[in-house]
């Protein structure tokens, strides 16, 4: 009885001396600004792109909305100011001039003056050098899915790179611009009924079966490395992933590889963005966050920005993968027409295709 | 006794150890990033760091030219309620300067200060600026880095107003009067003088009325030509309705007018040059116009009748190349013609057509064995005598009012426009062939110009209004000079 009454006072001691009324602050309902930009040494019309970010809620609630008519501004750590300008198609994106390009060895700041009269400032990106890819191959990827029965797949493209033994080297790669050999069957064109046209027989068409369809895709993910385990050596690693939609790897495809030094603290935003985008529902997932931006407000620097401004050097390696090469491609899509009907085909090559 | 003593142990223990909060008690202030350096200002970041709330009585930097903060300046943010970023700001720095830096934090009256950072301010420089060729009272953009807020524009010697210096690398600027045509663009930024290679370069032609027509006429459809003995300006029709038969001839060097009587047919649209008249149209009878085929050579005894023309000539372009007259136009319904009267034999012949139809309201200019000619089309065209090739050269960038320009060439350049209704004067390079545009002329009610001559480096301009225009307007000459301001 004794030990009993001890161990309730004890109990009573452990629930009631610890209270410490926790204040739960709900993040009121802002949008926030959100900067991308990836300035490289590649001459260009190189982007920044400005947007509101929305509110977060189980519903719909609203569009992420371009931030337009802001003056922008990169300035290099010479005094060099090069104006961007808003593009009148593309609400929010903000342009530089076509002969812009970063240099190495120099810092770049990112400024925004909104219409509102609010003044953000990036940190200093300072451009570090980078070596170009010694050799590109290309590997096939299988990705079963549940409940399917054709796996997704698509290919892995490896770069092996020789690092820079003298300094901290941290990697971006990011596909470019991309063609490729189209093919489409015109024979069996079916026009969709219509009053002057009421049949519903193929009616085959003479052209045309083989075009050259340009798109530009983003990565399958972001891709970064830094150089603690290889700095100073030659190493093999994977860049980039395309996915095969059926029509991208039936003859030739080709893509420009960009290889993009950056700076610790950009390759620290991504790898955290990277973490982010791939939590899985585990327990060991990190818990989502907030990932803070080099951008400020420089009346409120305690204002949340989002996104990151980034500039580095920047080199290209093109590579042409010819579907025979490939261990397993995706059943041929059929596309029941010309050729030329599809978005961004033509029928010339273009005059740098040099499979 | 020994029970109290347990419980007294044991609620000590949990007293004592069930709240144990670790206390974090690191609290410093860091000088982070220089956001910003250029000529005079400065931008950093700063942070204070710590693991409680705080409230600071005042936080921010010290700024000094000095490593040991002697003499510096306080960018003072105020008081500040718990740990975080801010951002500090101070102009009127020195270009091209060392200074020092490092963040502070006032906490109950002590002063915390943070790690020293280490810059040098921005010199100026200049890049470009646009225009490079202008009028006074246009405004001009000077593209550059790390202009200060003090910087100053001349144009040669004249200060220029500087409505704007935005973001230390653009400036804009009026540009200011001068008399002088080409000046240096020099900016000064805080007393550092910036001088661009490539000079400025006014819009110049400046314009002075020497005399009036001596008669209270309008003439329209007439001629004009030059030579030694003057500007010959006659024939056509005055105030729209009655022929006249004469010259009036104006020295140029006396600035007295004679008038000088034509022995044949009164006419309109007849061609003129230095040496040659004929063609145009005649009135038989009221209203009733035929054409006129005399043809005159000019010599110092007068108007010589020559040979009638074989063809009509109405409203042709005419000029005189090596002595030999070249006549383009085209007959009314016909296809273009474009005939040569050679002087040596008098004998007229036929040149193969040209790419486009000329007559006498295009505007045409010579230059050595080069004829130049502005179709309707703006295109510049140029036919060269002795190969009798045709050559399409450039565009003429102005407008072309209702046609009857001036073409004249003085020293390598020539002078293109005042077409009716126009008042825009246009400069060809003729080396270059690039087009600067002239300073206009008064501006005149539709305006017409009834002859234009060029002499000792000036342009003569006889200008007048279209006839159904009301009021006393009289035909007035201009003297123009094309370089002056």
């Amino acid at each position: 009885m004794k030990n009993l009454t001890v161990f309730l006072f004890a109990l009573f001691l452990i629930s009631t001396a610890c209270v410490d009324p926790f204040e739960v602050e709900i993040p009121g309902e802002e949008q926030l600004l959100t900067v991308e930009a990836v300035l490289t040494s590649e001459p260009g019309r190189q982007r920044v792109r400005l947007t509101r970010s929305d509110r977060y809620g189980s519903v719909f609630e609203g569009l992420v909305r371009p931030v337009t008519g802001a003056t922008v501004i990169v300035r290099d750590d010479l005094g060099q100011v090069s104006f961007l300008e808003e593009d009148s198609d593309e609400r929010g994106s903000y342009f530089t001039e076509s002969t812009f390009a970063t240099e190495v060895g120099r810092s770049y700041t990112l400024q925004i003056q909104t219409s509102q009269g609010a003044v953000y400032s990036s940190f200093p990106e300072q451009v570090n050098a980078v070596p170009q890819i010694n050799s590109v191959a290309v590997e096939t990827i299988r990705i079963p899915v549940e409940g399917e029965e054709n796996d997704r797949s698509g290919v892995q493209i490896l770069a092996e790179i020789s690092d820079p033994a003298e300094e901290n080297n941290f990697y971006f790669w990011r596909n470019g611009p991309s063609v490729y050999v189209l093919e489409t069957r015109p024979d069996l064109f079916t026009p969709r009924p219509s009053d002057s046209n009421p049949s519903r027989d193929p009616q085959p068409k003479d052209c045309c079966i083989t075009c050259f369809r340009s798109e530009t895709v983003g990565n399958q993910g972001i891709f970064i490395a830094n150089d603690d385990n290889f700095n100073g050596l030659t190493t093999r690693i994977p860049v980039g992933f395309i996915e095969d939609d059926g029509l991208r790897f039936v003859n030739t495809y080709r893509v420009d590889l960009r290889q993009i030094s950056i700076s610790q603290e950009a390759y620290r935003f991504l790898r955290l963005v990277k973490q982010q985008t791939e939590i899985s529902g585990s327990v060991f997932d990190p818990p989502p966050a907030t990932i803070r931006s080099n951008m400020i407000n420089l009346e409120n620097p305690d204002e949340v920005v989002l996104g990151y401004f980034i500039a580095g050097a920047e080199s290209v390696t093109r590579i042409y993968i010819d579907a025979a090469e490939l261990d397993f491609v995706q059943p041929k899509t059929i596309i029941p027409d010309d050729c030329r009907v599809v978005e961004g085909a033509q029928l010339d090559p273009p005059a740098d295709w040099n499979p | 006794m020994r029970n109290i003593l347990s419980y007294a142990v044991l609620a000590v223990f949990f007293l004592g150890m069930g709240c144990d909060q670790v206390e974090d008690d690191t609290l410093l202030v860091q000088t982070e990033e220089l956001l910003f350096v250029s000529g005079d200002q400065v931008r950093v970041s700063g942070r204070v760091i710590s693991g409680q709330s705080l409230l600071l009585e005042d936080h921010g930097f010290y700024l000094s030219e000095n490593a040991d903060f002697s003499s510096s300046k306080v960018i003072s943010l105020g008081a500040k309620d718990g740990p975080g970023r801010f951002i500090g700001e101070m102009s009127g720095l020195n270009a091209g300067s060392d200074y020092f830096i490092q963040s502070f934090m006032n906490l109950k009256g002590e002063v915390i200060f943070g790690n020293v950072v280490e810059f040098t301010t921005l010199s100026a420089a200049v890049d470009s600026f646009a225009p490079n060729f202008a009028v006074p009272g246009e405004e001009m953009i000077i593209l550059g880095r790390n202009f200060t807020a003090d910087t100053r524009v001349f144009f040669g010697e004249e200060p220029a107003e500087v409505l704007e210096v935005r973001l230390e690398s653009l400036i804009r600027v009026r540009i200011p009067a001068s008399q002088v045509r080409v000046v240096a663009v020099r900016v000064i930024s805080q007393g550092n003088e910036l001088v661009f290679d490539e000079p400025f370069e006014y819009q110049s032609g400046s314009v002075e009325l020497v005399s009036e027509f001596p008669e209270a006429i309008r003439l329209k459809d007439n001629v004009f030509f030059q030579n030694p003995m003057g500007f010959w300006i006659g024939l056509g029709l005055a105030n729209g309705s009655e022929f006249i038969s004469y010259f009036q001839r104006y020295q140029p060097e006396s600035n007295q007018w004679e008038k000088i009587s034509f022995l044949g047919d009164p006419r309109s649209f007849a061609f003129a040059t230095e040496q040659y008249l004929g063609g145009g149209e005649l009135e038989v009878a009221r209203e009733q116009l035929e054409p006129e085929f005399s043809f005159y050579r000019l010599g110092e005894n007068g108007f010589q009748r020559l040979e009638d023309l074989d063809f009509v000539s109405r409203d042709s372009k005419a000029f005189e190349v090596n002595g030999d007259l070249y006549l383009l136009g085209s007959q009314i319904g016909g296809p273009p013609y474009f005939r040569k009267y050679e002087a040596s034999s008098g004998s007229w012949s036929v040149l193969p057509s040209p790419p486009e139809l000329f007559n006498a309201s295009h505007v045409h200019f010579v230059k050595d064995q080069q004829v130049y000619l502005i179709s309707s089309e703006n295109t510049l065209w140029t036919y060269h005598v002795q190969s009798e090739t045709w050559a399409e050269v450039g565009q003429y960038p102005g407008t072309l009012g209702l046609g009857y320009g001036m073409g004249q060439v003085i020293g390598e350049k020539a002078y293109v426009g005042l077409y009716r209704r126009s008042g825009e004067l246009w400069e060809l390079d003729l080396n270059t062939l690039e087009w600067k545009s002239k300073n206009s002329l008064p501006p005149i009610p539709q305006a017409l110009l009834v002859g234009h001559f060029q002499h000792d480096g000036f342009l003569y301009l006889m200008r007048g209004s279209e006839v159904p225009l009301p009021g006393d307007l009289p035909m007035k000459l201009y003297k123009y000079d094309p370089e002056g301001i």
